[in-house]
């Protein structure tokens, strides 16, 4: 097996010919040997840009791609040592499972019988023995998907790039190959470049991420510390369901105060705010608690709840308006499934101080020093 | 009114579950269809009875003697003429070999602009390899007559400038058959190039992508990729090439009529000059019966042996 590395993105730009906005914008990604690196984003971000960039079928127009320690940046795809599971599957369709998998080997004349030996072994891997006479058109998309994987893997290269894979599966499937995935990044120990735009996917899965928006890197991290401390609010609102709620609120006399609402909220306690300071207040559902009247916190009349099994999501509108709302008009919070409130009721509802994420009106993080 | 209230009867006697349809109501549709099939036999069948019959009569257009029945001799005396024979050759010669290049060439110039698809200027590139499809044949063979001319053509200008020694093209019997295939080629080989080129379109680019990382050279591209792809639309360009130059004569007769002595003498070549030179109508219906006869076994076999190996029919996806 050929030793495992990592990929480093340096300055990497890229604007299509024909297209008058850059795709990527400067991205410097450093990913580690045998990391599972997930890119996270919306629809049109530049993911699938990036990937192919490392894959090799677009050239940046700046910067420079590393695998391992090689600059392969002028390098064809076929001299990178690296392997991809397209969106799309994209198996021969004419071939069998088995040929499929076997046509990179045939095409390096690997012996025959260390060809019969490799098969077996990552079909006995992926448990897809029985498929392997079949041809894709007879295949599920589970199937098909477990078919593209082998075929990536049989190579052992020394990068697996992953456009989407799970996207065209149902949701068991897809919860079910997303265990699958894992255990077989485990099991293999390979670098895994993996693209979505499910940012639960990219939660469970990786064991790093970055966030791209419009082509620019937003943050990169661990995921349960990108959770945590969401560098701007579209990285916060993008990451976690239900969304986080984004408050506007100026700092009042040491008190966090609602726009319009007069309503106040304690101040965190390491954060050093000036009197006066505008600022956004990020707070999860699952961090709002609904107090008791008259202790002060935000007055919200329930619109709706969502049942969800174990919790239920609340929508509820501020009684005060909806002017201290940034950019959403509803604030949802997470209670337990036996907790019901009947439409309308009216609720106060506060967070623990280092529940609270604090980001400057324009949106950039501000816990942090000032 | 009449007929309005009839036919009320009838919906209600459907409606009821009764089945007392008057003979004539049953009719009716056969009747109404009648006036297409009729026309529809006297079109298609008709001539093709005209056909044998004539076949079977001798039958001079200059004499004023009355067609004569004659029995399968117009067969017997087109089976045991020379002409016969070699104009079999040169029709299969003509055929296969205008089939290859044009295959050859339209599969080689689709691969290298859909290779190149990106470039800009592409798009003129392609639209300047299809405009041959779009000359009529007779204009094509005129073109080429005069390119062909040994003394002022255009090929052999070129020729001369270089140094090479000028051929009569059209005169030279080792040459003319193969110079009536360049102008087959130049005209046809646009469409195979088409199809062709619409099937690599087709080809999700993410299976092409797929081979390269899979390391795999541009002709295995083509051999393992491209070609199963479409497989089956190539069979059916094939059946078309073969059939249309199977019974290609009009650029033949436009340039050489058969000639230099018999070196571009093919079938349906045989069948203009008894029919159109020599008035031998009967004979001619015989020649081109047996024309017939032979496209029609050769296409046969073909989608035979082609539907066995699952190509036709077969599921792509
Ligand atoms: N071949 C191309 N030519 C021109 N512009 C392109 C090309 N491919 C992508 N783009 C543009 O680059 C931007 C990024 O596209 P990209 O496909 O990388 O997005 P993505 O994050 O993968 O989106 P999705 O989640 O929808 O797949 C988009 O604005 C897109 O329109
Ligand atoms: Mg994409």
């Amino acid at each position: 097996m050929s030793e495992i590395v990592g990929v480093t993105l340096q300055g990497v730009s890229k604007t299509y010919a024909g297209g008058n906005v850059a795709a990527l914008n400067t991205i410097d990604l450093e990913i580690r040997a045998g990391a599972f690196f997930s890119i996270l984003g919306p629809s049109g971000c530049g993911k699938t840009t990036l990937l192919r960039i490392i894959a090799g079928f677009e050239y940046p127009s700046a910067g420079r791609v590393f695998i391992g320690e090689r600059d392969v940046t002028a390098l064809s795809p076929r001299e990178r040592d690296i392997a991809m599971v397209f969106q799309d599957y994209a198996l021969y369709p004419h071939m069998t499972a088995a040929q499929n998998m076997t046509f990179n080997l045939r095409n390096r004349r690997v012996p025959k019988a260390e060809i019969a030996r490799r098969l077996a072994e990552t079909a006995s891997i992926l448990g897809i023995e029985p498929l392997l006479h079949k041809r894709p058109a007879l295949l599920s998309g589970g199937e098909r998907q477990r078919v593209a994987l082998g075929r990536a893997m049989i190579r052992k290269p020394q990068i697996f790039l992953m456009d989407e894979p799970l996207s065209n599966l149902d949701l068991k499937l897809r919860e079910q190959m997303r265990i699958e995935l894992s255990r077989l990044h485990q099991a293999l120990g390979v670098t895994v470049v993996f693209v979505t735009h499910d940012q639960a996917e990219a939660m469970t899965l990786s064991s790093e991420l970055a966030v791209l928006r419009g082509g620019t890197l937003q943050q990169m991290g661990p995921p349960d510390r990108v959770y945590a401390r969401p560098a701007n609010i579209f990285v916060a609102r993008f990451i976690g369901s239900p969304s986080m709620n984004l408050l506007r609120a100026s700092v009042r006399g040491g008190r966090l105060v609602m726009e319009s609402e007069g309503t106040a909220l304690p101040v965190p306690a390491d954060a050093r705010l000036q009197e006066g300071e505008a600022l956004l207040i990020g707070v999860r559902p699952h961090d709002l608690k609904v107090g008791r009247k008259g202790e002060g916190g935000l007055a919200v009349k329930v619109a709706l709840t969502e049942h969800l099994g174990r919790h239920n999501f609340v929508v509820c509108h501020p009684v005060g308006g909806t002017a201290c709302l940034h950019e959403q008009d509803a604030i949802q919070f997470e209670t337990e499934a036996s907790v019901r409130y009947p439409v309308g009721t009216e609720l106060e509802l506060s967070a623990a101080p280092d529940a609270l994420r604090l980001f400057t009106p324009s949106g950039e993080r501000r816990d942090e020093a000032p | 009114m009449r007929l309005r209230r009839r036919r009320a009867t009838e919906l209600a006697a459907v409606g009821s579950g009764q089945s007392r349809v008057y003979r004539g109501e049953r009719l009716a549709p056969a009747l109404m269809l009648a006036p297409s099939v009729v026309i529809l036999l006297a079109l298609v069948i008709g001539p093709f009875v005209f056909l044998i019959d004539t076949a079977l009569h001798r039958q001079n257009l200059f004499q004023t003697t009355p067609p004569r029945y004659v029995g399968a001799d117009n067969f017997y005396y087109l089976f045991i003429s020379t002409k016969f024979q070699v104009a079999l050759v040169r029709m299969l010669v003509f055929a296969v070999t205008a089939l290859a290049a044009e295959f050859v060439l339209g599969f080689v110039l689709a691969a290298w602009v859909h290779r190149l698809r990106d470039l800009p200027g592409m798009a003129i590139v392609r639209t300047l390899l299809t405009t041959p499809i779009l000359v009529a044949p007779i204009v094509a063979a005129v073109m080429w007559r005069f390119m062909y001319q040994p003394d002022f053509g255009v090929i052999n200008y070129i020729l001369g400038l270089v140094g090479i020694p000028k051929p009569g093209w059209l005169s030279d019997p080792d040459i003319a058959l193969f110079a009536i295939i360049a102008i087959d080629v130049w005209q046809w080989t646009p469409f195979v190039f088409l199809i062709v080129l619409a099937g690599m379109y087709a080809i999700p680019r993410s299976l092409y992508e797929a081979a390269k990382l899979d390391g795999t050279s541009p002709w295995r591209q083509i051999t393992h990729l491209t070609i199963p792809w479409f497989k089956r639309v190539l069979v059916i360009v094939l059946l078309l090439r073969l059939i249309d130059l199977l019974r290609a004569f009009e650029v033949i007769v436009a340039t050489t009529q058969g000639g230099p002595g018999d070196a571009s003498y093919t079938l349906p070549v045989l069948v203009w000059e008894t029919a159109f030179v020599n008035f031998q109508m009967g004979d001619a219906a015989a020649a081109s019966l047996v024309l017939l006869v032979i496209v029609t076994i050769v296409i046969t076999l073909l989608i035979r042996a082609i539907s066995r190996q699952g190509v036709v029919g077969q599921g792509r996806r």
